[in-house]
Protein backbone atom coordinates (compact mmCIF):
# COMPACT_ATOMS: atom_id res chain seq x y z
CA UNK A 1 0.00 0.00 0.00
CA UNK A 2 2.81 2.34 1.00
CA UNK A 3 4.78 1.46 -2.15
CA UNK A 4 1.78 2.31 -4.39
CA UNK A 5 1.38 5.68 -2.69
CA UNK A 6 5.13 6.37 -3.08
CA UNK A 7 4.93 5.55 -6.79
CA UNK A 8 2.07 7.99 -7.24
CA UNK A 9 4.00 10.73 -5.45
CA UNK A 10 7.08 10.01 -7.58
CA UNK A 11 4.98 10.19 -10.78
CA UNK A 12 3.43 13.49 -9.66
CA UNK A 13 6.85 14.95 -8.86
CA UNK A 14 8.17 13.82 -12.26
CA UNK A 15 5.19 15.35 -14.05
CA UNK A 16 5.72 18.67 -12.25
CA UNK A 17 9.44 18.56 -13.11
CA UNK A 18 8.69 17.90 -16.79
CA UNK A 19 6.27 20.82 -16.83
CA UNK A 20 8.77 23.11 -15.12
CA UNK A 21 11.52 22.17 -17.55
CA UNK A 22 9.42 22.34 -20.72
CA UNK A 23 7.37 25.45 -19.91
CA UNK A 24 10.19 28.00 -20.26
CA UNK A 25 11.31 26.53 -23.60
CA UNK A 26 7.73 26.46 -24.91
CA UNK A 27 7.24 30.17 -24.22
CA UNK A 28 10.83 31.25 -24.87
CA UNK A 29 11.58 34.32 -26.91
CA UNK A 30 13.38 34.58 -29.24
CA UNK A 31 12.57 31.24 -30.88
CA UNK A 32 15.38 28.92 -31.93
CA UNK A 33 14.60 29.43 -35.63
CA UNK A 34 15.42 32.89 -37.03
CA UNK A 35 13.15 32.38 -40.05
CA UNK A 36 10.07 32.65 -37.81
CA UNK A 37 11.05 36.20 -36.91
CA UNK A 38 11.97 37.11 -40.48
CA UNK A 39 8.59 35.91 -41.76
CA UNK A 40 6.93 37.92 -38.99
CA UNK A 41 8.83 41.07 -39.94
CA UNK A 42 8.16 40.53 -43.66
CA UNK A 43 4.46 40.32 -42.87
CA UNK A 44 4.29 43.37 -40.60
CA UNK A 45 6.58 45.78 -42.41
CA UNK A 46 5.03 48.20 -44.81
CA UNK A 47 7.56 50.21 -46.86
CA UNK A 48 6.93 53.98 -46.83
CA UNK A 49 5.44 55.92 -49.71
CA UNK A 50 8.82 57.68 -50.02
CA UNK A 51 11.01 54.63 -50.76
CA UNK A 52 13.37 56.51 -53.16
CA UNK A 53 14.06 59.10 -50.43
CA UNK A 54 14.80 56.34 -47.90
CA UNK A 55 17.21 54.70 -50.38
CA UNK A 56 18.90 58.04 -51.05
CA UNK A 57 19.30 58.49 -47.32
CA UNK A 58 20.96 55.17 -46.50
CA UNK A 59 23.20 55.52 -49.55
CA UNK A 60 24.39 58.82 -48.09
CA UNK A 61 23.08 60.96 -50.96
CA UNK A 62 20.85 63.13 -48.74
CA UNK A 63 20.73 64.33 -45.16
CA UNK A 64 18.22 63.02 -42.65
CA UNK A 65 14.88 64.78 -42.27
CA UNK A 66 11.80 64.65 -40.04
CA UNK A 67 9.97 62.24 -42.32
CA UNK A 68 12.79 59.67 -42.19
CA UNK A 69 13.30 60.05 -38.43
CA UNK A 70 9.60 59.62 -37.78
CA UNK A 71 9.48 56.57 -40.05
CA UNK A 72 12.40 54.88 -38.28
CA UNK A 73 10.82 55.63 -34.90
CA UNK A 74 7.53 54.15 -36.06
CA UNK A 75 9.26 50.95 -37.20
CA UNK A 76 11.54 50.35 -34.21
CA UNK A 77 9.61 47.16 -33.33
CA UNK A 78 10.32 45.71 -36.78
CA UNK A 79 14.00 46.64 -36.45
CA UNK A 80 14.12 44.92 -33.05
CA UNK A 81 12.51 41.76 -34.46
CA UNK A 82 15.12 41.61 -37.24
CA UNK A 83 17.99 42.27 -34.87
CA UNK A 84 16.73 39.44 -32.65
CA UNK A 85 16.56 37.17 -35.69
CA UNK A 86 20.13 37.96 -36.73
CA UNK A 87 21.41 36.88 -33.29
CA UNK A 88 19.97 33.37 -33.73
CA UNK A 89 22.33 30.81 -35.25
CA UNK A 90 19.77 28.46 -36.72
CA UNK A 91 17.63 29.59 -39.66
CA UNK A 92 15.30 27.21 -41.46
CA UNK A 93 12.92 28.77 -44.01
CA UNK A 94 10.92 25.56 -44.23
CA UNK A 95 11.58 24.91 -47.91
CA UNK A 96 10.45 21.61 -49.39
CA UNK A 97 13.61 20.46 -51.13
CA UNK A 98 11.99 17.25 -52.32
CA UNK A 99 10.38 19.41 -55.05
CA UNK A 100 13.76 19.82 -56.77
CA UNK A 101 14.10 23.01 -58.79
CA UNK A 102 10.37 23.62 -58.33
CA UNK A 103 10.87 24.38 -54.63
CA UNK A 104 8.90 27.46 -53.58
CA UNK A 105 11.14 30.23 -52.30
CA UNK A 106 10.47 32.69 -49.45
CA UNK A 107 9.37 36.26 -50.31
CA UNK A 108 12.89 37.57 -50.69
CA UNK A 109 11.75 40.85 -52.20
CA UNK A 110 10.59 41.68 -48.66
CA UNK A 111 14.16 41.04 -47.47
CA UNK A 112 15.26 43.91 -49.67
CA UNK A 113 12.69 46.23 -48.06
CA UNK A 114 13.78 45.14 -44.60
CA UNK A 115 17.41 45.63 -45.59
CA UNK A 116 16.65 49.25 -46.60
CA UNK A 117 15.04 49.82 -43.19
CA UNK A 118 18.07 48.44 -41.32
CA UNK A 119 20.46 50.33 -43.59
CA UNK A 120 18.63 53.60 -42.92
CA UNK A 121 18.79 52.92 -39.18
CA UNK A 122 22.54 52.22 -39.47
CA UNK A 123 23.00 55.49 -41.32
CA UNK A 124 21.01 57.29 -38.59
CA UNK A 125 23.33 55.87 -35.91
CA UNK A 126 26.36 57.08 -37.88
CA UNK A 127 24.80 60.55 -38.25
CA UNK A 128 24.46 60.65 -34.47
CA UNK A 129 28.14 59.77 -34.15
CA UNK A 130 27.59 56.28 -32.73
CA UNK A 131 29.76 54.43 -35.24
CA UNK A 132 30.03 51.29 -33.17
CA UNK A 133 26.25 50.90 -33.26
CA UNK A 134 26.23 51.74 -36.98
CA UNK A 135 28.85 49.05 -37.66
CA UNK A 136 26.95 46.61 -35.42
CA UNK A 137 23.96 47.11 -37.73
CA UNK A 138 26.23 46.24 -40.68
CA UNK A 139 27.24 43.02 -38.94
CA UNK A 140 23.53 42.27 -38.36
CA UNK A 141 22.85 42.80 -42.06
CA UNK A 142 25.70 40.42 -42.96
CA UNK A 143 24.17 37.83 -40.64
CA UNK A 144 20.74 38.37 -42.20
CA UNK A 145 22.28 37.84 -45.66
CA UNK A 146 23.86 34.61 -44.42
CA UNK A 147 20.44 33.49 -43.17
CA UNK A 148 18.90 34.34 -46.53
CA UNK A 149 21.50 32.18 -48.27
CA UNK A 150 19.45 29.02 -48.36
CA UNK A 151 20.43 26.34 -50.84
CA UNK A 152 18.71 27.63 -54.03
CA UNK A 153 20.93 29.83 -56.23
CA UNK A 154 18.40 32.68 -56.18
CA UNK A 155 18.63 32.86 -52.37
CA UNK A 156 22.41 33.08 -52.68
CA UNK A 157 22.07 35.92 -55.19
CA UNK A 158 19.65 37.89 -52.99
CA UNK A 159 22.05 37.58 -50.04
CA UNK A 160 24.95 38.59 -52.28
CA UNK A 161 23.16 41.75 -53.42
CA UNK A 162 22.47 42.73 -49.80
CA UNK A 163 26.07 42.07 -48.75
CA UNK A 164 27.48 44.03 -51.68
CA UNK A 165 25.29 47.06 -50.93
CA UNK A 166 26.28 46.95 -47.24
CA UNK A 167 29.99 46.79 -48.11
CA UNK A 168 29.81 49.64 -50.56
CA UNK A 169 27.43 52.12 -49.00
CA UNK A 170 27.63 51.42 -45.28
CA UNK A 171 30.73 49.67 -43.91
CA UNK A 172 33.25 51.39 -46.22
CA UNK A 173 31.71 54.80 -45.60
CA UNK A 174 31.42 54.41 -41.84
CA UNK A 175 35.09 53.38 -41.68
CA UNK A 176 35.96 56.44 -43.77
CA UNK A 177 33.90 58.86 -41.67
CA UNK A 178 34.65 57.66 -38.13
CA UNK A 179 37.57 58.64 -35.94
CA UNK A 180 40.14 55.81 -35.61
CA UNK A 181 38.96 54.42 -32.31
CA UNK A 182 41.06 51.41 -31.38
CA UNK A 183 38.31 49.75 -29.29
CA UNK A 184 35.68 49.95 -32.01
CA UNK A 185 38.11 48.75 -34.69
CA UNK A 186 39.32 45.83 -32.56
CA UNK A 187 35.71 44.91 -31.85
CA UNK A 188 34.94 45.04 -35.60
CA UNK A 189 37.94 42.85 -36.42
CA UNK A 190 36.77 40.28 -33.86
CA UNK A 191 33.24 40.38 -35.25
CA UNK A 192 34.55 39.68 -38.76
CA UNK A 193 36.72 36.85 -37.42
CA UNK A 194 33.69 35.34 -35.67
CA UNK A 195 31.56 35.75 -38.80
CA UNK A 196 34.22 34.14 -40.99
CA UNK A 197 34.06 30.92 -38.97
CA UNK A 198 30.89 30.31 -40.94
CA UNK A 199 31.53 32.45 -44.04
CA UNK A 200 29.02 33.48 -46.67
CA UNK A 201 29.51 30.88 -49.36
CA UNK A 202 28.25 29.80 -52.77
CA UNK A 203 29.10 26.14 -52.11
CA UNK A 204 25.73 25.04 -50.57
CA UNK A 205 23.93 26.54 -53.58
CA UNK A 206 26.14 24.65 -56.03
CA UNK A 207 25.75 21.33 -54.23
CA UNK A 208 21.99 21.72 -53.97
CA UNK A 209 21.66 22.64 -57.64
CA UNK A 210 23.23 19.29 -58.51
CA UNK A 211 20.72 17.40 -56.30
CA UNK A 212 17.74 19.51 -57.40
CA UNK A 213 18.52 18.89 -61.07
CA UNK A 214 18.52 15.14 -60.52
CA UNK A 215 15.16 15.32 -58.71
CA UNK A 216 13.69 17.43 -61.50
CA UNK A 217 14.92 15.16 -64.30
CA UNK A 218 12.05 12.72 -63.94
CA UNK A 219 9.15 12.14 -66.35
CA UNK A 220 6.66 13.57 -63.79
CA UNK A 221 8.49 16.82 -63.10
CA UNK A 222 10.52 17.78 -66.14
CA UNK A 223 7.62 19.19 -68.19
CA UNK A 224 6.87 21.87 -65.59
CA UNK A 225 10.55 22.60 -65.10
CA UNK A 226 11.07 23.26 -68.82
CA UNK A 227 7.90 25.37 -69.05
CA UNK A 228 8.95 27.51 -66.06
CA UNK A 229 12.68 27.60 -66.71
CA UNK A 230 12.92 28.53 -70.37
CA UNK A 231 11.62 31.43 -72.42
CA UNK A 232 9.01 30.63 -75.03
CA UNK A 233 10.40 29.81 -78.47
CA UNK A 234 11.53 27.10 -80.87
CA UNK A 235 14.23 25.85 -78.52
CA UNK A 236 11.74 25.25 -75.72
CA UNK A 237 9.36 23.54 -78.12
CA UNK A 238 12.11 21.20 -79.33
CA UNK A 239 12.96 20.21 -75.75
CA UNK A 240 9.29 19.58 -74.95
CA UNK A 241 8.98 17.43 -78.08
CA UNK A 242 11.99 15.33 -77.03
CA UNK A 243 10.51 14.90 -73.55
CA UNK A 244 7.15 13.84 -74.99
CA UNK A 245 8.75 10.89 -76.77
CA UNK A 246 11.37 10.08 -74.12
CA UNK A 247 11.81 6.73 -72.37
CA UNK A 248 13.36 5.97 -68.97
CA UNK A 249 16.83 5.51 -70.58
CA UNK A 250 16.67 9.06 -71.94
CA UNK A 251 16.15 10.39 -68.40
CA UNK A 252 18.88 8.17 -66.97
CA UNK A 253 21.44 9.31 -69.58
CA UNK A 254 20.44 12.95 -69.02
CA UNK A 255 20.95 12.58 -65.25
CA UNK A 256 24.45 11.15 -65.86
CA UNK A 257 25.26 14.08 -68.17
CA UNK A 258 23.98 16.57 -65.56
CA UNK A 259 25.95 14.91 -62.78
CA UNK A 260 29.20 15.23 -64.72
CA UNK A 261 28.36 18.74 -65.87
CA UNK A 262 27.70 19.93 -62.30
CA UNK A 263 30.87 18.25 -61.01
CA UNK A 264 32.78 20.35 -63.57
CA UNK A 265 30.93 23.51 -62.51
CA UNK A 266 31.68 22.95 -58.82
CA UNK A 267 35.38 22.33 -59.55
CA UNK A 268 35.53 25.41 -61.77
CA UNK A 269 34.47 27.66 -58.87
CA UNK A 270 37.63 26.56 -57.01
CA UNK A 271 40.02 27.42 -59.87
CA UNK A 272 42.04 30.66 -59.97
CA UNK A 273 39.97 33.53 -61.34
CA UNK A 274 41.16 33.61 -64.96
CA UNK A 275 40.76 29.85 -65.42
CA UNK A 276 37.44 29.71 -63.63
CA UNK A 277 36.10 32.56 -65.74
CA UNK A 278 37.00 30.81 -69.02
CA UNK A 279 35.95 27.37 -67.81
CA UNK A 280 32.51 28.61 -66.74
CA UNK A 281 32.00 30.43 -70.01
CA UNK A 282 32.75 27.18 -71.81
CA UNK A 283 30.40 25.24 -69.47
CA UNK A 284 27.61 27.81 -70.04
CA UNK A 285 27.79 27.21 -73.79
CA UNK A 286 28.51 23.47 -73.80
CA UNK A 287 24.95 22.00 -73.35
CA UNK A 288 23.38 24.30 -75.96
CA UNK A 289 26.15 23.50 -78.45
CA UNK A 290 25.82 19.76 -77.90
CA UNK A 291 22.02 19.82 -77.84
CA UNK A 292 21.62 19.18 -81.59
CA UNK A 293 23.85 16.10 -81.73
CA UNK A 294 23.62 14.76 -78.18
CA UNK A 295 20.14 14.11 -76.68
CA UNK A 296 21.80 13.52 -73.28
CA UNK A 297 22.40 17.27 -73.00
CA UNK A 298 18.70 18.11 -73.43
CA UNK A 299 17.66 18.46 -69.79
CA UNK A 300 20.87 20.21 -68.74
CA UNK A 301 19.98 23.00 -71.16
CA UNK A 302 16.70 23.44 -69.27
CA UNK A 303 18.19 23.35 -65.75
CA UNK A 304 21.51 25.20 -65.94
CA UNK A 305 21.62 28.84 -64.81
CA UNK A 306 24.20 31.31 -66.20
CA UNK A 307 27.19 30.11 -64.17
CA UNK A 308 29.72 32.64 -65.33
CA UNK A 309 27.47 35.51 -64.29
CA UNK A 310 26.97 33.94 -60.87
CA UNK A 311 30.72 33.40 -60.54
CA UNK A 312 31.43 37.06 -61.33
CA UNK A 313 29.06 38.14 -58.52
CA UNK A 314 30.70 35.64 -56.19
CA UNK A 315 34.26 36.85 -56.82
CA UNK A 316 33.31 40.52 -56.74
CA UNK A 317 31.71 40.04 -53.32
CA UNK A 318 34.70 38.11 -52.01
CA UNK A 319 37.08 40.83 -53.22
CA UNK A 320 35.09 43.59 -51.50
CA UNK A 321 34.80 41.57 -48.26
CA UNK A 322 38.56 40.98 -48.25
CA UNK A 323 39.29 44.62 -49.03
CA UNK A 324 37.19 45.73 -46.04
CA UNK A 325 38.94 43.28 -43.70
CA UNK A 326 42.31 44.52 -45.00
CA UNK A 327 41.22 48.13 -44.51
CA UNK A 328 40.33 47.44 -40.86
CA UNK A 329 43.94 46.33 -40.30
CA UNK A 330 45.21 49.53 -41.91
CA UNK A 331 42.89 51.66 -39.74
CA UNK A 332 44.03 49.74 -36.65
CA UNK A 333 47.66 50.60 -37.44
CA UNK A 334 46.64 54.23 -37.85
CA UNK A 335 44.79 54.12 -34.53
CA UNK A 336 47.77 52.57 -32.75
CA UNK A 337 50.59 54.63 -34.29
CA UNK A 338 48.85 57.78 -35.45
CA UNK A 339 50.06 57.14 -39.02
CA UNK A 340 49.00 55.07 -41.97
CA UNK A 341 51.34 52.10 -42.53
CA UNK A 342 53.91 52.24 -45.34
CA UNK A 343 52.81 48.82 -46.57
CA UNK A 344 50.05 46.37 -45.75
CA UNK A 345 50.39 44.48 -42.47
CA UNK A 346 51.26 40.79 -42.91
CA UNK A 347 48.57 38.12 -42.92
CA UNK A 348 45.84 40.29 -44.44
CA UNK A 349 43.16 38.82 -46.72
CA UNK A 350 44.11 38.44 -50.39
CA UNK A 351 42.55 39.67 -53.59
CA UNK A 352 40.63 36.70 -55.05
CA UNK A 353 41.22 37.97 -58.60
CA UNK A 354 44.97 37.44 -58.24
CA UNK A 355 45.35 35.29 -55.14
CA UNK A 356 47.85 37.87 -53.86
CA UNK A 357 47.61 40.82 -51.48
CA UNK A 358 45.93 44.00 -52.70
CA UNK A 359 48.20 46.76 -53.94
CA UNK A 360 48.19 49.44 -51.27
CA UNK A 361 48.76 53.15 -51.82
CA UNK A 362 48.23 56.28 -49.74
CA UNK A 363 46.10 59.05 -51.22
CA UNK A 364 45.56 62.71 -50.32
CA UNK A 365 42.69 61.90 -47.97
CA UNK A 366 43.23 58.23 -47.10
CA UNK A 367 44.35 55.10 -48.90
CA UNK A 368 43.37 52.81 -51.72
CA UNK A 369 43.48 49.04 -52.25
CA UNK A 370 43.91 47.95 -55.87
CA UNK A 371 43.63 44.72 -57.75
CA UNK A 372 43.51 43.57 -61.32
CA UNK A 373 41.47 40.86 -62.95
CA UNK A 374 43.03 39.17 -65.98
CA UNK A 375 40.72 37.30 -68.30
CA UNK A 376 41.63 35.73 -71.61
CA UNK A 377 40.18 38.64 -73.54
CA UNK A 378 40.74 41.63 -71.21
CA UNK A 379 42.32 43.01 -68.07
CA UNK A 380 40.11 44.99 -65.70
CA UNK A 381 41.22 47.01 -62.68
CA UNK A 382 39.28 47.42 -59.49
CA UNK A 383 40.00 49.59 -56.51
CA UNK A 384 38.53 50.30 -53.11
CA UNK A 385 38.94 53.79 -51.74
CA UNK A 386 38.99 54.50 -48.01
CA UNK A 387 39.20 57.93 -46.44
CA UNK A 388 40.81 58.71 -43.13
CA UNK A 389 39.14 61.18 -40.80
CA UNK A 390 41.69 63.77 -39.72
CA UNK B 1 -39.73 19.43 -28.50
CA UNK B 2 -37.94 21.15 -25.65
CA UNK B 3 -36.36 23.55 -28.08
CA UNK B 4 -39.79 24.53 -29.51
CA UNK B 5 -41.22 25.06 -26.01
CA UNK B 6 -38.26 27.22 -25.08
CA UNK B 7 -38.69 29.22 -28.27
CA UNK B 8 -42.40 29.86 -27.48
CA UNK B 9 -41.55 30.86 -23.94
CA UNK B 10 -38.91 33.24 -25.21
CA UNK B 11 -41.37 34.81 -27.70
CA UNK B 12 -43.95 35.38 -24.95
CA UNK B 13 -41.30 36.90 -22.71
CA UNK B 14 -40.26 39.31 -25.44
CA UNK B 15 -43.91 40.21 -26.18
CA UNK B 16 -44.48 41.08 -22.56
CA UNK B 17 -41.35 43.17 -22.39
CA UNK B 18 -42.12 45.16 -25.56
CA UNK B 19 -45.51 45.64 -27.22
CA UNK B 20 -45.26 43.63 -30.43
CA UNK B 21 -48.91 44.00 -31.54
CA UNK B 22 -49.49 45.60 -34.94
CA UNK B 23 -50.61 49.29 -34.34
CA UNK B 24 -54.14 50.22 -35.64
CA UNK B 25 -54.66 53.68 -37.20
CA UNK B 26 -57.98 55.34 -36.23
CA UNK B 27 -58.69 58.13 -38.83
CA UNK B 28 -61.67 59.65 -37.05
CA UNK B 29 -59.85 60.01 -33.76
CA UNK B 30 -56.90 61.59 -35.55
CA UNK B 31 -59.22 64.13 -37.32
CA UNK B 32 -60.72 65.18 -34.01
CA UNK B 33 -57.36 65.44 -32.24
CA UNK B 34 -55.66 67.46 -35.04
CA UNK B 35 -58.66 69.42 -36.48
CA UNK B 36 -56.63 72.53 -37.49
CA UNK B 37 -53.91 70.57 -39.29
CA UNK B 38 -56.62 68.56 -41.11
CA UNK B 39 -58.33 71.77 -42.34
CA UNK B 40 -55.04 73.18 -43.63
CA UNK B 41 -54.43 70.01 -45.63
CA UNK B 42 -57.93 70.19 -47.14
CA UNK B 43 -57.48 73.85 -48.17
CA UNK B 44 -54.12 73.06 -49.90
CA UNK B 45 -55.73 70.33 -51.95
CA UNK B 46 -58.51 72.74 -53.06
CA UNK B 47 -56.04 75.39 -54.38
CA UNK B 48 -55.69 73.49 -57.63
CA UNK B 49 -52.89 71.75 -59.57
CA UNK B 50 -51.14 74.87 -60.98
CA UNK B 51 -49.05 75.50 -57.84
CA UNK B 52 -47.72 71.95 -57.79
CA UNK B 53 -47.28 71.53 -61.58
CA UNK B 54 -43.71 70.26 -62.28
CA UNK B 55 -41.38 72.47 -64.32
CA UNK B 56 -40.26 71.52 -67.87
CA UNK B 57 -36.75 70.77 -66.57
CA UNK B 58 -38.18 68.31 -64.03
CA UNK B 59 -40.20 66.61 -66.74
CA UNK B 60 -37.13 66.27 -68.94
CA UNK B 61 -34.99 64.92 -66.08
CA UNK B 62 -37.66 62.42 -65.08
CA UNK B 63 -38.08 61.14 -68.61
CA UNK B 64 -36.83 57.54 -69.16
CA UNK B 65 -35.30 58.64 -72.48
CA UNK B 66 -33.14 61.23 -70.69
CA UNK B 67 -31.98 58.60 -68.20
CA UNK B 68 -31.08 56.26 -71.05
CA UNK B 69 -29.11 58.98 -72.82
CA UNK B 70 -27.22 59.84 -69.62
CA UNK B 71 -26.30 56.19 -69.10
CA UNK B 72 -25.03 55.97 -72.69
CA UNK B 73 -22.83 59.07 -72.20
CA UNK B 74 -21.32 57.61 -69.00
CA UNK B 75 -20.57 54.26 -70.70
CA UNK B 76 -18.97 56.07 -73.67
CA UNK B 77 -16.84 58.19 -71.34
CA UNK B 78 -15.58 55.14 -69.43
CA UNK B 79 -14.71 53.25 -72.65
CA UNK B 80 -12.94 56.34 -74.04
CA UNK B 81 -10.91 56.70 -70.80
CA UNK B 82 -9.84 53.06 -70.68
CA UNK B 83 -8.96 53.01 -74.38
CA UNK B 84 -6.69 56.04 -73.97
CA UNK B 85 -5.15 54.96 -70.67
CA UNK B 86 -1.33 54.88 -70.52
CA UNK B 87 -0.09 51.56 -71.90
CA UNK B 88 2.42 51.16 -69.04
CA UNK B 89 -0.40 51.33 -66.48
CA UNK B 90 -2.26 48.58 -68.28
CA UNK B 91 0.81 46.40 -68.74
CA UNK B 92 1.22 45.98 -65.00
CA UNK B 93 -1.99 44.02 -64.62
CA UNK B 94 -1.31 41.69 -67.51
CA UNK B 95 2.37 40.91 -66.89
CA UNK B 96 1.60 38.27 -64.27
CA UNK B 97 -0.55 36.20 -66.56
CA UNK B 98 1.83 36.75 -69.47
CA UNK B 99 4.95 35.45 -67.71
CA UNK B 100 3.50 32.48 -65.86
CA UNK B 101 0.14 31.21 -64.81
CA UNK B 102 0.05 31.58 -61.06
CA UNK B 103 1.94 33.23 -58.17
CA UNK B 104 3.01 29.76 -57.01
CA UNK B 105 4.65 29.04 -60.37
CA UNK B 106 6.33 32.43 -60.28
CA UNK B 107 7.92 31.69 -56.90
CA UNK B 108 9.66 28.43 -57.84
CA UNK B 109 13.46 28.35 -57.88
CA UNK B 110 13.59 27.49 -61.59
CA UNK B 111 11.21 30.30 -62.56
CA UNK B 112 13.19 32.86 -60.54
CA UNK B 113 16.44 31.59 -62.08
CA UNK B 114 14.91 32.28 -65.46
CA UNK B 115 14.11 35.84 -64.28
CA UNK B 116 17.74 36.23 -63.17
CA UNK B 117 18.98 35.05 -66.58
CA UNK B 118 16.76 37.63 -68.21
CA UNK B 119 17.34 40.69 -66.02
CA UNK B 120 19.59 40.00 -63.03
CA UNK B 121 18.61 40.34 -59.39
CA UNK B 122 16.24 43.24 -60.12
CA UNK B 123 14.16 40.96 -62.33
CA UNK B 124 14.05 38.37 -59.53
CA UNK B 125 12.74 40.96 -57.06
CA UNK B 126 10.23 42.29 -59.56
CA UNK B 127 8.88 38.80 -60.20
CA UNK B 128 8.57 38.17 -56.43
CA UNK B 129 6.65 41.44 -56.05
CA UNK B 130 4.32 40.52 -58.90
CA UNK B 131 3.73 37.09 -57.43
CA UNK B 132 2.75 38.51 -54.06
CA UNK B 133 0.65 41.38 -55.41
CA UNK B 134 -2.56 39.40 -55.96
CA UNK B 135 -2.33 37.29 -52.80
CA UNK B 136 -1.29 39.62 -50.04
CA UNK B 137 0.29 39.27 -47.55
CA UNK B 138 -2.22 41.76 -45.99
CA UNK B 139 -4.77 44.23 -47.29
CA UNK B 140 -3.69 47.80 -46.64
CA UNK B 141 -6.29 48.34 -43.90
CA UNK B 142 -8.54 45.84 -42.22
CA UNK B 143 -10.36 46.58 -38.99
CA UNK B 144 -11.54 44.02 -36.45
CA UNK B 145 -15.12 45.09 -37.23
CA UNK B 146 -14.58 44.29 -40.91
CA UNK B 147 -13.14 40.88 -40.08
CA UNK B 148 -16.12 40.11 -37.79
CA UNK B 149 -18.58 41.35 -40.37
CA UNK B 150 -16.97 39.21 -43.07
CA UNK B 151 -17.01 36.25 -40.73
CA UNK B 152 -20.66 36.64 -39.65
CA UNK B 153 -22.43 37.86 -42.74
CA UNK B 154 -20.81 39.12 -45.92
CA UNK B 155 -23.88 41.04 -47.07
CA UNK B 156 -24.11 43.23 -44.00
CA UNK B 157 -20.41 44.02 -43.74
CA UNK B 158 -20.75 47.69 -44.62
CA UNK B 159 -23.47 48.30 -41.99
CA UNK B 160 -21.44 46.60 -39.28
CA UNK B 161 -18.31 48.49 -40.20
CA UNK B 162 -20.17 51.73 -39.54
CA UNK B 163 -20.99 50.56 -36.01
Amino acid sequence: MKTIRNRKITKAILAVLVLLVSAPSAFAYPPDNAAVLYYKAFMLYEPPDFVPMLWDYWKGNIESNEKIEEFLKKNHRIIDIILDATRIDHCDWGLDYSQGTEVLLPPHHKARDIFALLAAEARMQADRGDYKKALARCISIYRMARHLNERPIVCYLVGTAINAATHKYLTTRFLSEMPQDIDTLTWLRDEFAEFDKQPYSVKPALRWKLEAGIISMSPERIGNVVRSGLDDGDFKEKILQRIATADEQFFERNRIYWNQYMADVISAFDLPYAQAYSMLQWLDEKPSKEFGENPDATLTVACAPPWQRIYVQHVRLEATSNAIRTAVEVYLTKAATGRLPKSLPSGVASDPYTGKSFQYAKTADGFVLRGQAKNIDKVTFHQYEFKVKK
Amino acid sequence: MNKQRNQKWLDELISRAINTEKPQFDTEKWKQKYANEFQTLLSRAAKGDSARQPSILKVILKSPLTKLAAAAVIILAISFFSAHQDSSEQADTTTVSKITKSPVEMMTAISLERAFRRGGIEAVEKQCEQAFKPIGPWPRSLSVEQILAEFNDKGKSSERTRL
